[in-house]
């Protein structure tokens, strides 16, 4: 050992102490340190140059990283081969470098891929395999594969082959920078499928599919680049891979070695659609070695709908809410099925797994779920929902004497008008005890709605009348936020709504319970829930407001959890003309606009949402029960102009969702404290930073106390993060993106948008603070999330800025002396 | 590959050793398991660009499979098992190095010290000899930190799965290794010339 060495082994912990203590500071401030704490001259210097060095990035010519292909630089630059003439380096890969090259036939020029056989490969193996990629290119023809004009040898002996030249961006990216849709990438996967189920059928597997090696071509085109890696299957077996492909996309038997089929091709396949539709390979950011273990262990990947379900968006961005909810159904199960580690598992061949796309896509029942009778039946009832509801009603009716229930809901009808008004008479009661946060806390309304349930009985003898009460009592629990108990009276309120007279308790009971599973994430449950209501409502003669509020309830729900049908729309718009038109109570019809307008807002119908909105508006002005639902309403029409891109006229409206919250639920309510990140955001884009600044500023010690990095509502760090950086003030910005990304840790998967959020706000504020060496692994990963399917502009908006702080990143400016780890 | 096949029981066994902490198990391990490794690794002595070095997933694999097949690998060893995997690793690289070096006049193979930044060429990469030489430095005053390093640079985990082979925090991975990469950089740039 050197002397250095040595002398620092002496001093090992006070030497990395010193070096953590003193690495973010500025110049100045680690001579404060050293002078203060280390009486040691030398010592002092080492922490000095390993300060040095933690910054440096080519601190050395010796260290500058070579051009990868060096070797091809030193020995071969040409200018043509054989005939053709070079004209771009495309690329460089594991087995060669290809070129966009020209040549003159018949006075036309002819545009084509050349790819040559670096020169430090030459090995018997590679010229091997690459006359097999030469006539396994020319027995394949296909037009979405790339095909093979001519091979030969250049003048110093490489091999190369010239095939057809694709202008065009790999899959994943084209479908973002399209923003598709998820219908539009399943489209366009199939004919990937297409593509390798004819090579399949040529007997030839592809054994490197991922999104890199599938190209879009700029009208749409799609074609199968590098059958390099491919190989003849015996018609009647499989046989071993010697080379493993790209570990994120390959599968197990590839990195365990061993036999490789079609099957391994159906993996490929569901990795490459596994990315376009989240984002991500199915195992993430790992390494080679950890996903060989995996693949080792048996281990299989996230499923999809976990993928998915870890990605939130931030806030009310319904429409990447819904195609969140899209991801959880079946094609999460079509996934599975390609991804299973067993071979003998997955789909039997690239056409059965296009074929089950193509049933997903027109809404029938996939293959790869094991059939059960529910789940068929589901479907069933997804298609041809009327004929069922006559159905159901021939069914139930004739199980039970027609006279007999026919005379009960005529009495259970005329019973409820008066249990509704009753109903709602409590309804408003019980707003008025909490009606805004100067009153007593919501603790004590809760304890008195549940009062309510266990007293009720004594006070309402009247069955009908006792059921609608305790509907009322339950409704306002969940009003109240006291879920648990609202979804014990529902259970309740079903258990004694039995028979026919009860239908219309039943089937409201059922539509708040179906609210309820929403809101718990649990979709098929809260939709089974609202399907049934729906069938009864329609099949049974229940008062109009119970099936006003059913359609508006089924219809939003199924709309706003991503099974979205034409029809939902058009329902929601014939509820709300019904709910003024039959003179249903107050809020009923509020409601009814309410949904009405967040489904049309949702479905892009962005000046219908507007108009029903501001009608809405209008209704509650001068309401003093009504301020939380205004400002709800204030919230939307921000929302709706902020995504329009008409920030300006956001503001006001933002400003006042904020007041309108702080006035009904309080400065600290989490309602109040979600507008303002957007309300900041909405500043900052009007180029008014300092008033983001001033207002995140402002609002986060309120945050901290009331809400805190525990809770789920965190984008205030972020954006007050965005807003110093954007003011300049990088050395604030820092460690509040810092707090982001740690509060994100513990809830979201590491690939998720929020922490490529995070991770380009860290970014910017070090590149801000001139350390571009620390900000560069943060805006290297943040580009690599962010540039995930985005649907909205602000979602590309928010990956251009990454961009652009990745390359600020990348710049080779002085550093500043003190950047922090 | 017969000879590979007739040691499994050596390899377990020492294996075993090292696992328990007897690092000179170590040597009489290398030399049971390398000339396979030496023969998956073929590609390095063949001279191809660093890039294309860094899949170690070949000879991991290889290790992995004769003891899984033997049904003696416990998963729940298994910092052992990337440490011993990155060890051979750097082994079989210094090995490759010095072969090209005796065959070319400027030799030798680089690799990134920053994994993630490999491919963007704004991260700097040093000599793989060079990079053995400090680390066995290292060695004798942090053996963690270089069990770190090993991870990081020839097997290439992620920062993430370093971190949870070595039962450590994420934060406190990046601590050490922003420690040592810097300590690497300044022994190899501008300390004296070791040895």
């Amino acid at each position: 050992m050197d002397k250095h060495a040595s002398d620092d082994a002496s001093h090992w912990a006070e030497l990395q102490r010193l070096f953590h203590r003193c690495d973010g500071l500025d110049a100045t401030a680690i001579e404060a340190v050293l002078a203060n704490e280390v009486a040691d001259v030398a010592l002092r210097e080492r922490v000095r140059a390993l300060l040095r060095s933690a910054e440096s990035v080519t601190p050395d010519p010796a260290f500058a990283t070579p051009d990868a292909s060096a070797g091809e630089a030193a020995g071969f630059s040409p200018v043509s081969i054989g005939p053709y003439r070079l004209i771009e380096k495309l690329g460089s890969g594991g087995v060669g470098t290809v070129y966009l090259v020209e040549r003159v036939l018949a006075e036309t020029k002819v545009r084509a891929a050349l790819k040559v056989l670096a020169p430090h490969a030459v090995d018997a193996s590679f010229v091997e395999r690459f006359h097999r990629e030469q006539r396994l290119l020319a027995s394949l023809d296909h037009p979405n594969i790339t095909r093979l004009f001519d091979a030969g040898t250049t003048e110093d002996g490489q091999p190369y082959i010239v095939m057809e030249y694709v202008d065009g961006l790999p899959i994943d990216r084209y479908c973002d920078e399209r923003k598709l849709d998820i219908e539009s990438r399943v489209r366009l996967f199939l004919t990937v499928c297409d593509a390798v189920s004819a090579a399949h059928r040529g007997l030839i597997v592809h054994l490197d599919l991922k999104p890199s090696n599938v190209l879009v071509s700029k009208s749409g085109i799609v074609k199968l680049l590098d059958f390099g890696t491919s190989k003849w299957t015996q018609a009647n077996g499989e046989s071993t891979a010697t080379l493993v492909a790209t570990p994120a996309f390959a599968s197990p038997e590839q990195l365990l070695n061993r036999p490789v089929s079609t099957a391994s091709d159906v993996y490929g396949l569901g990795a490459t659609l596994y990315k376009l539709l989240c984002g991500r390979a199915p195992f993430g950011n790992t390494s080679g070695v950890v996903r060989m273990e995996k693949a080792l262990r048996g281990l299989e990947p996230e499923s999809l709908a976990r993928a998915a379900a870890a990605d939130a968006p931030p806030r009310g961005n319904r429409a990447a809410r819904r195609a969140q909810q899209e991801l959880r159904g079946d094609l999460s199960t079509i996934l599975d099925a390609c991804l299973r580690n067993d071979p003998r598992e997955r789909y039997g061949s690239a056409e059965a797994l296009r074929d089950d796309l193509e049933r997903y896509l027109s809404h029938q029942p996939i293959k790869a779920r094991p059939q059960t009778s529910v789940y068929r039946l589901r479907k069933f009832i997804d298609r041809h929902r009327l004929a069922l509801v006559v159905a159901v009603l021939v069914v139930a009716v004739s199980g039970a004497s027609l006279a007999e229930a026919w005379v009960g809901q005529a009495r259970a009808l005329r019973e409820a008008d008066r249990a509704v008004r009753m109903q709602h008479f409590m309804h408003r009661l019980f707003r008025m005890a909490n009606p805004d946060y100067t009153a007593k806390p919501v603790a004590t309304v809760a304890e008195f709605l549940r009062a309510g349930v266990r007293n009720l009985p004594a006070y309402i003898q009247n069955p009908a009348d006792l059921r609608t009460a305790m509907l009322g009592l339950a409704e306002s629990m969940y009003a109240s936020g006291d879920t648990d108990d609202a979804r014990a009276t529902l259970h309740h309120v079903l258990a004694m709504s039995q028979g026919s007279a009860a239908i219309g308790n039943r089937v409201e009971a059922e539509i708040y319970l179906a609210v309820i599973d929403f809101d718990r994430n649990e979709v098929a449950a809260g939709r089974a829930l609202s399907a049934q209501a729906f069938r009864l409502a329609h099949a049974y003669p229940v008062s109009a407001r119970v099936r006003i509020l059913t359609d508006v309830y089924y219809a939003f729900n199924e709309d706003n959890n991503g099974f979205i049908k034409p029809g939902n729309l058009a329902l929601l718009r014939k509820s709300a003309h019904e709910a003024i038109a039959d003179h249903l109570p107050r809020n009923d019809q509020d409601l009814a606009l309410h949904d009405y307008a967040s489904d049309a807002s949702m479905q892009g119908h962005v000046v219908t949402a507007t108009r029903i909105f501001s009608l809405l508006r209008e209704r509650y002005r001068g309401d003093p029960l009504a301020l939380c639902d205004r400002a709800n309403v204030d919230g939307w029409l921000a929302w709706i102009d902020n995504q329009s891109g008409h920030i300006t006229e956001s503001l006001p409206l933002f400003r006042e969702a904020y007041d309108g919250y702080v006035q009904c639920q309080g400065p600290a309510s989490a309602q109040a404290l979600n507008e303002v990140p957007y309300w900041g955001d909405a500043l900052i884009r009007a180029g008014r930073a300092a008033d983001a600044v001033k207002l995140l500023e402002g609002t986060l010690p309120t945050w901290r106390r009331a809400l805190g990095d525990k809770s789920d509502q965190v984008e205030i760090l972020y954006y007050l993060s965005r807003a110093y950086s954007a003011v300049g003030r990088y050395r604030d910005a820092q460690p509040l993106a810092e707090e982001f990304l740690k509060s994100l840790r513990s809830r979201l998967a590491p690939g998720s948008r929020m922490f490529g959020l995070g991770q380009m706000a860290l970014a910017e504020a070090l590149v801000g603070e001139k350390c571009y060496a620390a900000a560069r692994p943060y805006a290297v990963r943040a580009v690599r999330i962010l540039a995930k399917p985005v649907r909205t502009a602000y979602g590309l908006h928010v990956e251009h800025e990454a961009q652009a702080i990745l390359r600020g990143a990348a710049t080779t400016a002085a550093v500043s002396p003190g950047c922090p780890s | 590959m017969h000879g590979f096949v007739s040691s499994d029981g050596d390899v377990t066994l020492l294996l075993r050793r090292w696992s328990d902490g007897d690092a000179g198990a170590l040597d009489p391990l290398f030399s049971l398991v390398y000339p396979r490794l030496r023969h998956i690794a073929g590609a390095l002595f063949r001279g191809e660009s660093a890039s294309n070095l860094l899949q170690p997933t070949g000879v991991v694999n290889e290790l992995f499979l004769k003891l899984a097949e033997q049904r003696r690998l416990q998963f729940n060893d298994r910092e052992h098992f990337f440490s011993l995997g990155s060890v051979l690793m750097r082994r079989i690289l210094v090995d490759a190095a010095r072969a090209e070096r005796r065959d070319k006049r400027d030799g030798g193979i680089r690799i990134p010290l920053d994994p993630e930044l490999a491919g963007t060429s704004v991260g700097p990469s040093a000599d793989v000899l060079d990079i053995d030489r400090a680390l066995e430095e290292l060695e004798l005053i942090d053996a963690r930190k270089t069990r770190m390093v090993e991870l990081r640079l020839f097997l290439g985990a992620t920062a993430e799965e370093t971190a949870d082979l070595l039962n450590m925090s994420k934060a406190t991975v990046d601590r050490d290794l922003r420690f040592a990469r810097a300590w690497l950089i300044e022994r190899l740039a501008g300390g004296a010339p070791a040895g």
